[in-house]
């Protein structure tokens, strides 16, 4: 039975009477009110003293004996109260009070964890020798006056009495000089003093130990990239600025960085660590904050972690294991009862939890932020303060504590957004494994799976959430010489193999895939594996490769397998399977041409399987990036490549479509996954180096409706049309951002569902994304080097043919054709690869400003009324956003309109059209309209104006056949505007009498055949839609309204023909049925993939290689502000930096003095105002290349006011010279009286030829003006040359000596100089002295 | 010792001189001149401002560099008695070479 006797206010001793068979035991303990928060010793004697307690503090005690592995039971639980805190009356300095010390019998004995009582102090032994009353050993000894902090103390030969007393002999104190609590207050002293007679002793090159980075806005994050030691500093707002760390000239070391933001706050990078400080230069403790500075809230809330943190440590020991003991059957139970028992998920909140508690001021802050924003929670945790752990209050704080961080209300912030990014799109569980072949496979619950036949037996303890552990667990094995790596995704688990099949001597370069899944509870093993390979190919595959892990579940050839993406996908002779058929229940639906709705599971899936242009995709994908930025859906696209004919099964769809959200961590009702395929996939993630994969997680769009319109529409494609009908923020297409107002057309689709009309846009604001431009070249760059290969290997192979026997005629050159091509291939390849890492990081970089609503990151156009509905506009960036806008969503209308068409649509009729005022004919009519119409290449978009011409005679109409043909092209929705609805308006223009062009508003059905529809206008009565025609009229290009007037005359004249095709149309409707089939199938789309192809092969490429060609300079300005992604934020510093390159500044230099800048804006502000080309390399530090410039210090040696010569008798005062301008002299400075015929030189900027210094010798070179005289590039452009000579009767007065040296500038200090030494003369107002100076003065431009 | 409030109202005078040609001067390649000037004040006050606070050399170099930029980077101004006026000034600002540690 154990005994607790009180023994002093912080410390028991606990002793226990155990069986002989006892090896050891435990002693656990906690206070008496608390539920939790258990702690434990353990010892192999039979008593132990606690020393951590507090004081008059109720403990419960229990004791658990050992014997050996076993373990016993635990003790009935014993309390015990420590003793009152004693009142001291301590006083340094003082003498100690009078102590008992009558007892002289010799202790025989001391132990470890005794005390000694030396005075007023108490010393707890730790190590010592001796007996019978003399001891030597260590110990520690607790200091009253500091709240009984230990030191570490020693003694020798001490006599100690039976009472524990100390009674001869001293104990004495450990100097340790590194502790950190040790503060050398001489030390300081001399500090002090030594700053103080330090002023004016100081030098920039070697006085700092710390380097201060001020950055001129919001610092969001600061890191460090461990590949190259370089500090990454985040901006608020989007961008990032690269910072060298110096290192120190005589050590090499690295220097500690101290970085400052426009708030003050400070980071301080030191041995590799960043640390937050609050304005304090100085920095605080890493990572953490005291106590002291946390409210009772954040006290409260730590606390309750802590306790948690218990509580799942001990839960996570014993998880798994069996038989448990009643100790551990409790430590099970500890659990906080929010988390699911589920390992995974309780070692990640486990690790979150930790972190937290351990960085208090980056992990709980933001913690406690999370929960405030919840009032009613924040009220709860409020409410608990202060009480007792067992009140009703506090345990609801837990509650909401627990909740929280079940939510992963924190983020570790090791790697930053990397991390973030990480999380977001790839969050693969890794699992750990231990003792291979030792242990059985242990499913996720701790029971025993059937090991597949090859498999490894592991033990998974997997870390849901925790993807940060990726760097720090073990999860990756080789067996046999095959690597296997173990994940997660979703509810299976997989084993990853990526040289399995050639260890198996077999030419495959997939990967092996084993996958897990159905656990079976019954049968105790998974239900069913399967096997397939994984193939990645393309950038964004291999990108995800490297997130998952540094490369290792990596592939990067496809070789034989290019095209097929199929991830974990069966393969029976040679077909892919289909996998995990439940998992289809998943969804709530599959909308495609042939699926329906199925509202069932937790996200959306759909699956297109019609192929889409690139351009088509491109903007799909950042629509649909767009889409869950506004709306929290997640629109996720899978390509599916029809190139290579391989489809995937609509099962083995979802299955990716599964794995990709379950990877990316979006398994939430707000994801909608959407297979499609693509005809032609080489720029949809740009030009990737190999044409295969077409993996495409999509990130797009504007505004949408929410989920319950989703429902409502019942169609996903209905959604994407409603991204145009209700923008009203940002729309993101071809770099551009779209802002506008869509109120009124959400407004009308909501109060009236006969009408569901297609996009409207009122008013728009555009902005162009800074990469556009860069992006545009470097794609041109990759067609203009595919070009190139081509027609070096076309000529080679002409050459080869005609390569002639003879050896006189031979063409050596032929021969060296394909080593051009090869390393045009090299070129192109490396292009590439640029474009793709381009294209990625500058949607990132977008999406971010975006994100932050930078707005001024982009370039704005003017706010315009109407413009993106104007057909006809005079903006040709607005001209390419309606061509997108058009291209885009012609795609999603295309089908379901045909369907509509041939009544086969599950979509209902009046969701796009008003049949009320259709007739029969119409319904078929329309659709050929908006097919035909919507092909957004020239034979089929111009053939529209026929099918006009044929609906218009369909409905006895035909003298409108020019405003339906003409009509549908117009923004691509065809025949909706004509079906038009009540409120909709057209803005129509006709040519007046006077053969000017004016413009009215119609109703749709009075819309006469000399009127143009140029734009329509959504409004509630005729006078609203005038108030937005006139608004919008500002912006349509009457040139382009006047030439389609034109063209719809010479429509009129075309009737003649257009009835006679008609004509054999009208006779029979099996005859448009036949029409309207055949343009069903996939002809169209072949042959608007042709023309497409023919256009960007020929045209397109040749006009954009011309442009690129000529603006060499640009792109290699683009290239310098690409390594300096801050810049991209203003668009004129393209122009700045191309200037200076097109002025001769290499490349590369600038790209270096950029990444050298502590603030690169402003270097590059002053790079737009430098004087010169050397002025320029000046400020990017490129002195190498600055003629006249001499290394070393700069060090003055300029002359004194002894050192100049008195004013000669005679000459006026106001041409003696003062001390500034001795000073730019050296040595001796005299008088000199220049005579007719003596010729001096100046250089200068133009107009300033009456300057004051002046030379006798010409100077031939920049050497002579920059070094001899040390004219500084700042002060100078050096352009012209003034040549002096003196007539006769005249002479010059002027001051004669040495030029002194001057630092290279003003403002950027530097191991370099103006070394001067040449002669130089200073005149005062020379114009005065010669009045016809001005008329004889030659002037030349420089030629240096 | 620097003495820290002559320059400063050495400063004050060649920043009011610049302000007012840049202001008034017709002539265009004096108020360019004006404009460089005041930007090396500017500088030049910056400096003096962190030097007012902790004397360092670093500073100290760093305003003397600003003065000759001021002074011979300037050089003159076309107009006589703008000219006239910046030589007087100039003439009046403390050098601070004698206590710079080079």
């Amino acid at each position: 039975m154990s005994r607790v006797p009180r023994y002093s206010s912080t410390r028991v001793n606990v002793s226990r009477t155990g069986l002989p068979q006892h090896t050891e035991f435990v002693v656990r303990y906690k206070k008496e009110a608390a539920n939790r928060f258990w702690k434990e010793q353990q010892t192999f004697l039979t008593e132990l003293v606690i020393d951590d307690l507090q004081p008059q503090t109720t403990y419960e005690f229990e004791v658990k004996p050992l014997c050996g592995t076993l373990n016993g039971n635990l003790t009935e639980a014993v309390k015990a109260t420590t003793k009152e805190q004693p009142a001291t009356d301590f006083a340094c300095g003082a003498e100690p009070g009078e102590f008992n010390r009558d007892s002289q019998e010799p202790l025989p004995e001391l132990k470890w964890d005794d005390y000694i009582e030396a005075a007023d102090f108490d010393v707890r032994v730790i190590d010592m020798q001796g007996s019978n009353g003399t001891f030597s050993g260590r110990g520690l000894a607790e200091m009253p006056w500091l709240k009984q902090i230990r030191v570490r103390v020693e003694f020798n030969k001490i006599f100690v009495n039976t009472e524990y007393q100390l009674i001869r002999g001293g104990i004495e104190t450990i100097f340790n000089p590194d502790s950190k609590m040790m503060v050398d207050l001489d030390k300081l002293k001399d500090e002090d003093i030594d700053e103080e007679s330090d002023q004016g002793d100081n030098d920039e090159e070697d006085e700092f130990d710390e380097e201060d980075v001020i950055i001129d806005s919001e610092v969001d994050s600061v890191t460090i990239d461990e590949s190259t030691g370089d500090i990454i500093v985040v901006l608020e707002g989007g961008g990032t600025e690269v910072i060298k760390p110096k290192k120190d000239e005589n050590s090499g070391e690295t220097k500690d960085t101290r970085i400052t933001d426009a708030s003050g706050d400070t980071w301080v990078v030191k041995d590799g660590k960043v640390t937050k400080g609050t304005g304090d230069a100085g920095g605080g403790k890493p990572g953490t904050s005291g106590q002291d500075n946390l409210t009772p809230q954040e006290k409260l809330i730590l606390a309750i972690l802590e306790g948690f943190n218990s509580d799942m440590a001990a839960w996570l020991a014993v998880n798994g294991k069996g038989p448990l003991s009643e100790w551990e059957l409790k430590l099970l139970e500890g659990l906080p009862s929010c988390l699911p028992e589920d390992p995974w998920t309780v070692e990640a909140i486990h690790g979150g939890s930790e972190w937290i508690v351990s960085n208090t001021d980056i992990g709980l802050k933001p913690f406690v932020a999370e929960i405030q924003k919840n009032e009613q929670d924040w009220a709860t945790v409020s409410n608990a303060v202060g009480l007792d752990s067992e009140s009703q209050d506090y345990k609801l704080a837990e509650g909401i504590v627990c909740k929280y961080l079940k939510k992963g209300s924190y983020s570790e912030p090791d790697e930053g957004k990397n991390l973030a990014y990480k999380a977001k799109f790839f969050k693969i569980d890794p699992f750990l494994f231990d003792k291979i072949n030792r242990k059985p496979l242990v499913a996720p619950n701790g029971k025993s799976i059937q090991l597949p036949e090859g498999a490894v037996p592991l033990t998974f303890y997997a870390m849901n959430e925790a993807v940060a552990k990726w760097h720090g667990t073990l999860r990756s094995w080789s067996y046999k010489d095959i690597e296997y790596t173990a994940f997660r995704a979703g509810s299976s688990f997989y084993f990853y193999a990526p040289n399995y099949y050639k260890v198996q001597g077999m030419s495959k370069e997939d990967a092996l895939v084993k996958k897990f899944t159905d656990w079976n509870e019954g049968s105790k093993e998974a239900s069913l594996h399967i096997e397939g390979y994984l193939t990645r190919c393309t950038y964004f595959i291999k990108k995800a490769g490297k997130e998952i892990d540094k490369g290792k579940i990596t592939t990067s050839s496809c070789k034989n397998n290019c095209g097929k993406f199929n991830v974990v996908s069966n393969v029976e002779n040679g077909r892919v399977k289909t996998l995990a058929p439940k998992l289809q229940e998943k969804y709530i639906s599959r909308q495609g041409i042939s699926s329906d709705i199925r509202p069932k599971g937790s996200y959306n899936h759909v699956i297109v399987k019609k192929g889409m242009s690139e351009e088509q995709l491109e903007i799909l994908e950042e629509k649909m990036f767009l889409l869950y930025k506004h709306t929290g859906i997640y629109m996720a696209v899978v390509v599916m490549d029809l190139e290579n004919n391989v489809l995937l099964s609509n099962n083995a769809a979802d299955e990716f479509a599964a794995k990709l959200i379950g990877e990316a961590g979006l398994t939430s009702e707000k994801t909608v996954v959407i297979v499609m395929p693509k005809s032609r996939f080489e720029s949809i993630l740009g030009e990737t180096d190999q044409k295969c994969g077409s993996l495409g997680i999509a990130q797009t769009c504007g505004t949408h409706a929410d989920k319950s319109k989703l429902k409502a529409n019942g169609s996903p494609y209905q959604n994407i049309l409603a991204t145009y009908a209700t923008i009203a923020k940002p729309y993101y297409v071809d770099y551009h951002f779209v802002a506008c107002d869509g109120t009124r057309l959400t407004l009308q689709m909501s109060s009236n569902t006969k009408r569901k009309m297609l996009p409207f846009i009122n008013d728009a604001q555009l902005f162009v994304s800074p990469h556009k431009e860069i992006i545009a070249f470097k794609k041109i760059e990759v067609m203009g080097l595919k070009k190139m290969i081509e027609e070096f290997e076309g000529s080679y192979k002409e050459q080869k043919k005609n390569i002639p026997t003879s050896q006189d005629n031979y063409d050596p050159t032929a021969e060296a054709k394909p080593e051009q091509t090869k390393q045009l291939l090299k070129k192109l390849k490396v292009a590439q690869e640029d474009l793709s890492r381009s294209l990625v990081t500058y949607l990132e970089e977008d999406i971010a400003a975006f994100m932050a609503k930078n707005f001024k990151y982009w370039s704005p156009k003017k706010p315009e009324v109407g413009k993106l509905r104007a057909c006809y506009m005079r903006d040709k960036a607005l001209a390419l956003v309606e061509k997108y806008m058009l291209a885009e969503m012609n795609w999603f209308t295309t089908w379901e309109q045909l369907k509509i068409s041939s009544s086969t649509s599950s979509i209902r009729a009046d969701q796009l059209y008003a049949y009320s005022l259709m007739t029969p004919f119409d319904k078929m009519i329309y659709g050929a309209v908006d097919f035909v119409g919507m092909i957004p290449v020239p034979p089929f978009s111009d053939g529209a104006d026929l099918v006009g011409l044929l609906y218009s005679i369909g409905r006895r109409k035909k003298g409108k056949i020019a405003i339906y043909g003409a009509g549908v092209p117009m923004m691509g929705v065809g025949a909706a505007y004509i079906k038009g609805a009540d409120d909709v308006y057209f803005a129509i223009a006709k040519k007046g009498k006077n053969g000017n062009i004016e413009f009215f508003i119609r109703k749709t059905t009075d819309v006469a055949d000399n009127e143009l529809h140029v734009f329509s206008v959504f409004a509630k009565n005729e006078g609203e839609a005038i108030k937005v025609m006139k608004k919008s009229l500002d912006f349509v290009d009457d040139l382009s309204v006047k030439r389609l007037l034109d063209k719809i005359n010479g429509l009129k004249r075309g009737l003649k023909t257009g009835f006679k095709a008609v004509g054999a149309a009208e006779k029979s409707f099996d005859g448009m049925t036949k029409a309207t089939k055949a343009l069903l199938d996939e002809r169209p789309v072949a042959t608007a993939n042709k023309v497409w192809d023919e256009v960007y092969s020929s045209t397109l490429w040749r006009e954009h290689l011309k442009n690129a060609e000529n603006q060499v300079d640009l792109v290699n300005a683009w290239r310098v502000i690409e390594g300096n992604p801050i810049l991209r934020k203003k668009p004129e510093n393209l122009e700045s930096i191309s200037k200076w390159l097109d002025e001769g500044i290499e490349p590369q230099k600038l790209t270096d003095g950029i990444a050298k800048s502590r603030s690169k804006q402003n270097l590059i502000n002053d790079l737009g105002v430098a004087k010169s080309k050397l002025h320029a390399r000046v400020l990017i530090k490129d002195y190498d290349n600055i003629p006249g410039v001499a290394k070393g210090r700069y060090i003055s040696n300029s002359s004194s006011m002894a050192d100049k010569a008195d004013l000669p008798f005679g000459w006026p005062s106001d041409l003696d010279i003062d001390k500034g301008i001795v000073e730019t002299f050296t040595g001796k400075i005299e008088p000199l009286e220049l005579k007719p015929g003596e010729k001096i030189y100046r250089v200068s900027p133009a107009g300033r030829q009456s300057g004051t210094y002046w030379t006798r010798t010409k100077p031939d070179k920049l050497d002579d003006v920059v070094g001899g005289t040390a004219v500084q590039p700042q002060w100078n452009n050096f352009e012209y040359i003034h040549e002096y000579v003196v007539p006769e009767g005249k002479t010059i007065k002027t001051w004669k000596g040495k030029t002194a040296r001057q630092p290279v500038s003003q403002t950027t200090p530097s191991n370099y100089h103006l070394p001067g030494g040449d002669e130089q003369l200073y005149i005062n107002y020379i114009g005065k002295q010669d009045p016809g100076f001005n008329s004889l003065v030659k002037t030349t431009k420089a030629e240096w | 010792m620097v003495d820290i409030k002559k320059l400063e109202n050495s400063l004050l005078e060649l920043e009011n001189f610049f302000h007012s040609v840049r202001e008034h001067s017709e002539i265009d390649i004096d108020v360019e001149s004006a404009i460089y000037g005041l930007l090396t004040v500017s500088s030049i006050k910056t400096s003096l401002e962190k030097y007012k606070k902790k004397p360092e050399n670093k500073l100290l170099k760093q305003i003397d560099a600003g003065l000759v930029s001021a002074t011979r980077g300037v050089e003159y101004f076309e107009k006589y008695d703008d000219n006239k006026r910046f030589r007087e000034i100039c003439g009046n600002i403390p050098s601070i070479k004698d206590h710079i540690k080079w």
